[in-house]
Formats: C-alpha cells, sequence, structure tokens
C-alpha cells in the first residue's frame, strides 16, 4: 500500500535521478506525450503503451508524461476535435481513411475517430518541441538537479526503494 | 539489440501465444454453449447442437446435427438439421459484424420425433396459444349448418304426424259413435221396458174397467209421456244422416288445417351458400392464411421496419464511418436443403435465403427466402421482406399443389350430419402485407371433394338419399380467398360458386322430398279417416234401421194406445183388448 502511493513520487525521483541517458529520458517523456494526449481504447493507444514498455526508454519519465499529458489531453479535446474533423474531412486523405477502415483492424485502429486523429496530430505536432526540451532538460538540468536532490536522505531513501523494487520485480 | 527490453516482451508473448491457443481450442465448445444458451432462451425448449468446427483462417463454421425442440410438444422437433456450413466473412467479424457471404443447410427437417423431452425445467408461458383470429368466422358458418341440420331433421321428424288434426277429429269421432249408440238403445229398451209396463196395466183396467176407470187417466198421461219420447228418440235417428254430414264436415275441416300446417313446415331455413363455402372450405384456407400470418408476424418481429440508427458513441469524439454502412448481421445467401411434409408425403425441397440482414435498408435488395421441389409436384414458396423503405412491405407467394385436407362431420351424427372425406387439395396464396395492411388473395382447388350425409336414425333413410343425390353432384371445389384488413384483425371474403350450387341443391332436393313427404302423409291420413268416416257411416246407417224398426214396434203400439183417448172419450175396454192383441200378435 505505501508502495503504491509513494509509486509517483518514486517515478518521478527515478526521472530525475536515474542513471538512464537523456535520450532514454526524452523518448520515454515523448511516448509519454503521445499516451497522455490520445484517447485510451484503440489500437494507437495499445501500441503506444507497448512501445513505452517495451522499448528500451526511461519509463518513469513516460509515466510522467502520461499523466500529465492526460490532464491536458481532455482540455484540449474541442480543439482536437476540429482539427481531427478537418483531417477526417480531407478530400485527399479518404482513401487512406477508408483503406485504413476496411482493413481487418479498421475499427479498432481509432483513425475514424475525430479526438484520436486530432490528438494524435496534435502530439505528432508536439513530439520535437517535447523531445528537444525534454533532452535539454536531462543533458543540462538533470545532473544538476539529480546531485542536489541526492543530498537528501528522503530522496536517497526514494531511490533505494525503487532501486529495490527493481531488484524485487527483476528477481 | 538493446533497443527492446526483452524481459518484458518475451513473457508478453507468451501470454499472447496462450491466450491465441486457448482461443484456437476453446473457441467451439464455446460458440456451441452459445448457440445453446441463446437458443433455449429465445426459444423457450432443449436446443441441441452435436458439434461445431470453425476455421477462423478459411472463415468457415459448420454446425453438425442442430436440432430444436417444440415448445408446445416436447416430444417433437421444431427443426433439425444435418450440418450447416456457414462462410463468414472474418474481416467482417473483425469490424464487429456477422457476414455470412455464403453457405448451405442440408438435411432441414420440420417436425420430427424426439426420443427424449425437449421441454426445459422452466418453461416461459406460451404467448402464442389461443384462439385463432378465424375461429369466430369459422364457428359461426359451422353452427350455422348445425342448427340447418337439426331443424330439417325436426321437420321430418315424427312429431309432423302427430301434430295432424284430421286423424284425431276422425278417431273421436269414432270413439263417441258407440257411446251414442249405446245411449240410443238404452232409452229404446227404457221405452220399451215401458211400453210393457203399459200393456200389462192396460190388461189390469180391462179386467175390471169400472173399478180401475181413476187409473185410466194415469195411464193416459204415462201413454203421452212415452209417445213423446218416442218422437224423441225418432227425432235423433232421423238426424242421424246429418250428423254424418255434420262430422264429414268438421273432418274436412281439420283436413284443411293439416293441408296448412304442413305448408307452413314446408317453409324451412334455406340454408345459404356462404355458409356452406365457410363450413367446406373454412378450415383450410384459415389453417394456411393463419400459418402465413403467424410467419409474417415472426419475420416482422426479427426484422426491424424502423430504420436503424448509429449507436451514440460512448467515448471522446465523432466515430466516422467511412464508405457504406453495412448491417450488423447480414447473410448474404444460404442455400436450402430439406424435406417437408404435403399430401403426409414426404417433398424433397431446395433453395435459398438470400440478404437476411438486421438493417434491410443498407442492403440493395429486400430478404428473399426460395423453396421449390425438385420433384415432379411443384410446391413452391417464395417470401419476400422489403424492409427498406418507410414502410414494411412483405409479399409471400405460396403454390402447394397438395395439401392433405383431414376429414370431417358437420351436425349431429346421431341425427344428421354431412361427411368430408379426407382428401386433398391444390393451394396458391398471394399475400402482400404493406405497413399493417394485409391485401392478398387464396386460390383453392379440392379436385376430388366426396361429401355424403349421413344419421344413425333409420328415420332419416330418405332425407340421407335425398342430400346424398345433391352432394355427389360436388367433384370440384374452387374458392377465392380475399384478404383485407390488418395484421391483428385480418378480414376474410370467401367467394365460391360451390356454396350456392350446394344450397340449391340441397334446398330443392329437401323441399322436393319434403313436399313428397307431406303429400304422401295427407294422402295416407285422408285415406286413413275417410275409412274411419265410412265406417261410422255404415254403422250408423245401421243402427238407424235396427233402432227405427224396434221404435217401429213401440211407436204402433204407442199409437194404438194414444188412438183410444182420442176424441175426449174414455178408453173402451174391447177397444182396449184388440188394441193390445193387435200389439200382442204384432210382436
Amino acid at each position: 500500500m505505501t508502495s503504491f502511493l509513494l509509486r509517483p513520487v518514486r517515478q518521478l525521483a527515478q526521472s530525475l535521478i536515474g542513471n538512464d541517458t537523456p535520450r532514454q529520458i526524452a523518448w520515454g517523456f515523448t511516448l509519454g506525450m503521445f499516451i497522455g494526449l490520445i484517447p485510451k481504447g484503440n489500437l494507437i493507444a495499445v501500441l503506444l503503451m507497448v512501445l513505452l514498455f517495451a522499448l528500451r526508454v526511461n519509463l518513469s519519465a513516460g509515466m510522467l508524461a502520461t499523466g500529465l499529458f492526460s490532464w491536458g489531453g481532455f482540455l484540449l479535446d474541442s480543439f482536437a476535435h476540429r482539427i481531427g474533423s478537418l483531417a477526417l474531412v480531407w478530400q485527399p486523405a479518404r482513401p487512406l481513411y477508408t483503406w485504413l477502415y476496411e482493413s481487418p483492424l479498421g475499427t479498432w485502429i481509432g483513425t475514424n475517430n475525430t479526438v484520436v486523429v486530432g490528438q494524435l496530430l496534435i502530439a505528432l505536432y508536439l513530439t520535437y518541441p517535447v523531445y528537444w526540451f525534454s533532452i535539454q532538460f536531462a543533458t543540462r538540468v538533470q545532473p544538476r538537479l539529480s546531485k542536489w536532490l541526492l543530498r537528501y536522505r528522503a530522496i536517497r531513501w526514494v531511490r533505494g526503494a525503487e532501486i529495490g523494487t527493481h531488484w524485487g520485480s527483476d528477481a | 539489440m538493446k533497443l527492446f527490453r526483452w524481459k518484458y516482451v518475451v513473457p508478453r508473448l507468451i501470454l499472447l501465444l496462450a491466450v491465441a491457443a486457448a482461443l484456437r481450442f476453446g473457441l467451439d465448445p464455446t460458440i456451441r454453449w452459445a448457440i445453446v444458451a441463446s437458443g433455449e432462451s429465445a426459444i423457450g425448449a432443449k436446443v441441441e447442437l452435436a458439434e461445431v468446427k470453425t476455421s477462423l483462417r478459411n472463415g468457415e463454421v459448420v454446425f453438425s446435427n442442430l436440432a430444436i425442440a417444440n415448445p408446445s410438444s416436447p416430444l417433437r422437433n421444431l427443426l433439425q438439421t444435418e450440418e450447416a456450413k456457414l462462410q463468414i466473412d472474418i474481416n467482417a467479424l473483425l469490424h464487429k459484424r456477422f457476414v455470412v457471404n455464403d453457405g448451405t443447410v442440408k438435411g432441414i427437417e420440420f417436425d420430427t420425433d424426439r426420443t427424449t423431452s425437449g421441454k426445459l425445467a422452466e418453461t416461459p408461458d406460451d404467448a402464442n396459444e389461443g384462439p385463432s383470429v378465424f375461429d369466430p368466422w369459422l364457428n359461426s358458418a359451422g353452427q350455422f349448418g348445425e342448427q340447418w341440420l337439426d331443424q330439417l331433421n325436426g321437420r321430418l321428424g315424427q312429431g309432423l304426424v302427430d301434430q295432424l288434426e284430421s286423424p284425431k277429429v276422425a278417431k273421436e269421432l269414432e270413439q263417441r259413435w258407440p257411446q251414442q249408440y249405446k245411449e240410443i238403445r238404452a232409452q229404446i229398451d227404457s221405452l220399451r221396458e215401458q211400453s210393457k209396463s203399459l200393456e200389462k196395466q192396460f190388461r189390469e183396467v180391462r179386467k175390471n174397467p169400472l173399478r180401475n176407470l181413476q187409473g185410466l187417466g194415469q195411464l193416459q198421461q204415462q201413454l203421452a209421456t212415452a209417445d213423446a219420447q218416442l218422437r224423441s228418440l225418432q227425432q235423433q235417428l232421423t238426424a242421424l244422416p246429418q250428423q254424418i254430414e255434420a262430422d264429414r264436415q268438421a273432418v274436412l275441416l281439420a283436413r284443411q288445417r293439416d293441408e296448412a300446417f304442413i305448408r307452413s313446415q314446408l317453409q324451412f331455413t334455406k340454408i345459404d351458400g356462404d355458409s356452406i363455402t365457410q363450413m367446406l372450405l373454412g378450415d383450410a384456407t384459415s389453417q394456411g392464411l393463419t400459418a402465413a400470418l403467424d410467419w409474417i408476424g415472426w419475420a416482422r418481429r426479427q426484422i426491424p421496419s424502423k430504420r436503424n440508427t448509429l449507436p451514440a458513441s460512448r467515448g471522446r469524439g465523432t466515430t466516422v464511418i467511412f464508405g457504406q454502412a453495412k448491417p450488423q448481421f447480414w447473410i448474404k445467401r444460404l442455400q436450402l436443403e430439406g424435406q417437408a411434409q404435403t399430401g403426409g408425403q414426404p417433398i424433397h425441397l431446395v433453395g435459398s435465403l438470400t440478404n437476411a440482414t438486421s438493417a434491410p435498408q443498407l442492403v440493395a435488395e429486400p430478404t428473399k427466402l426460395s423453396l421449390r421441389s425438385d420433384e415432379g409436384r411443384m410446391l413452391a414458396i417464395d417470401l419476400t421482406l422489403d424492409r427498406r423503405g418507410e414502410t414494411a412491405i412483405d409479399h409471400l407467394q405460396i403454390a402447394c399443389p397438395q395439401i392433405t385436407l383431414p376429414g370431417r362431420t358437420i351436425g349431429n351424427a346421431e341425427k344428421l350430419a354431412i361427411q368430408i372425406a379426407p382428401s386433398s387439395a391444390t393451394f396458391h396464396l398471394d399475400l402482400t402485407v404493406t405497413g399493417n395492411q394485409l391485401a392478398g388473395q387464396i386460390v383453392f382447388k379440392q379436385t376430388e371433394a366426396q361429401l355424403s350425409a349421413t344419421s344413425d336414425s333409420q328415420k332419416n333413410k330418405r332425407l340421407i338419399a335425398t342430400l346424398g343425390q345433391a352432394l355427389d353432384q360436388i367433384k370440384q371445389v374452387e374458392a377465392n380467398v380475399t384478404l383485407a384488413g390488418t395484421l391483428q384483425k385480418p378480414g376474410i371474403s370467401l367467394q365460391s360458386d360451390l356454396g350456392n350450387q350446394l344450397a340449391a341443391g340441397i334446398n330443392n332436393s329437401v323441399k322436393q322430398l319434403l313436399e313428397k313427404q307431406s303429400q304422401a302423409l295427407l294422402a295416407s291420413t285422408r285415406k286413413k279417416v275417410d275409412a274411419q268416416l265410412e265406417r261410422l257411416a255404415q254403422a250408423r246407417q245401421q243402427a238407424q234401421q235396427e233402432l227405427l224398426a224396434k221404435l217401429g214396434k213401440h211407436q204402433e203400439l204407442l199409437g194404438q194406445l194414444a188412438a183410444l183417448g182420442q176424441g175426449g172419450s174414455p178408453i173402451s175396454i174391447p177397444q182396449l183388448g184388440k188394441t193390445f192383441r193387435f200389439g200382442t200378435q204384432r210382436k
């Protein structure tokens, strides 16, 4: 129970003081941004989740981004719906949408939903800025912040708990 | 290879494979269980399915030995099939749609025997049980027929003879005359006794006329009384011929009343043609029609006529459908092969079901069911359910070359009834249901109709023969039934010249028979009454002669006695003695 309650804190701390490379943190955060923005219940979201967990990216950064952008995604829904509607009615892309829709898993992919398409487009638009800011943060801010945070016993304890959890799960 | 977290990927892959294997080996039993459970829930009786084989790669599903029990008859199957092979569109299935591109259902049989009861532990009440909508129509015709036959039977019964008046009058007269004769004879005998007494008294007076002079006056009075009685008797006897005439007139009046009564009895209610048509053809046509309407009602419940609206999206945003909208359930084509019973004989049927769908408005063609016999007797069933427009239009055509009509009896067999022998008929139904409105026609043709009259009573023998002649003329029955009204309240109109022809034949035959029987009855009654009257007249004449002869003697005697008192002078003894002598000698 305590582990469950401390998990977000551990993930935040892990993302800040972990040993992953800046690229891993940046990709993890970017993938998390995608997952957070895109509505769940479709294959795109599932695929992104699988990628986040299957690829060697920073999971904590990804989960953190998922949480953050899920809240942000709801706020952007009406905007995403408008963008998605425009995209779905765009005639040149119609054959592609129809092909996707009529493909065996067409109705599960989610590319016929205005908000999914809108959020996907927003996420794609934000990919580079988010990745760039993430990698900048991981390169410049994260080492110094990590050093500063590790001076606190609580953070060291959280880090130890995180390592213990990792070992436990890996055992 | 450091790109992936294999510790995460490998267990998931193994789990995925395990799910796929479970799906592969558990799919068939799961589908079988789902079909049995949903079928039993929908039908309310046992559904048995021996085996299900699926091939997801080929999109093929094979159901073996499906048997659906009849909820109203647990030891019979509503339907059973040997094998149903369906070619399912897997792509559509992934789109949450069940589409059968093609398929064959072999060995379809209806109403077959079961070895075990098909009743479920808890069977819901059958809402379909109840009288047919055509029952009042059939019952009214049947009741009319039975009443008519009872009425006819009553008219021809023995009671008619008992109600005639002339035999009663003749019998009464015949019984009254002996009494009258007895009374007159008694009076004559009394008069004779009185005469003898007078004679005796006169003899006494003659012995001593002077001493008995006073008694002579009394004798004269007694003589006058006897004379009056004599005259009265004479008048009665003289009036006998007039009484015979009066009695004959009474009998004639009674006979006239009898004839009027017989004529009134001939005015019976004529059976009308429509009632006969309904009696003869009502059952056969209503059976087919009720079945057809039931099937259409069932189809209406299964295939909605309202346009299906897209389900409201529960998630975020709007779900756009690309391409043409397609129904959730769609049997594009299903080839059918099986057996049905017609005319008591199994008949092999082949056919097809096309475009059976849950959303007919999304399909270009209407739902069509077509069944044909592949033998000489061409049974053909064509059902079209068109729900593409705002108004549902259903069209049913059935051409049945041989339907079995069970034998039945109309009326009370103990009194008088019409028997219809089991026979076969051809049946053509063309029915269109637009919205809720019915319009259609049934053409019914019975080629070997056998009708006969029957009665357990011997006294109706002649009527049976007469009706038999009229019924024998019917060899072929044709009728057109026009349908109108609504599905809930169908209206039916039967047109056939059969009823009118048969009614005319029966009415004429029965009228002739009644007239003949009435004439015979009147003639026999007249003969009997005439004989009675003749006997009575003869008896009266004989009695008149006999009694007059007897009375004549007394008349003469009394005349002589009376003559003694004429002129107001007392009766002289010698005269009296002479008179008595004369009387005695005559006697």
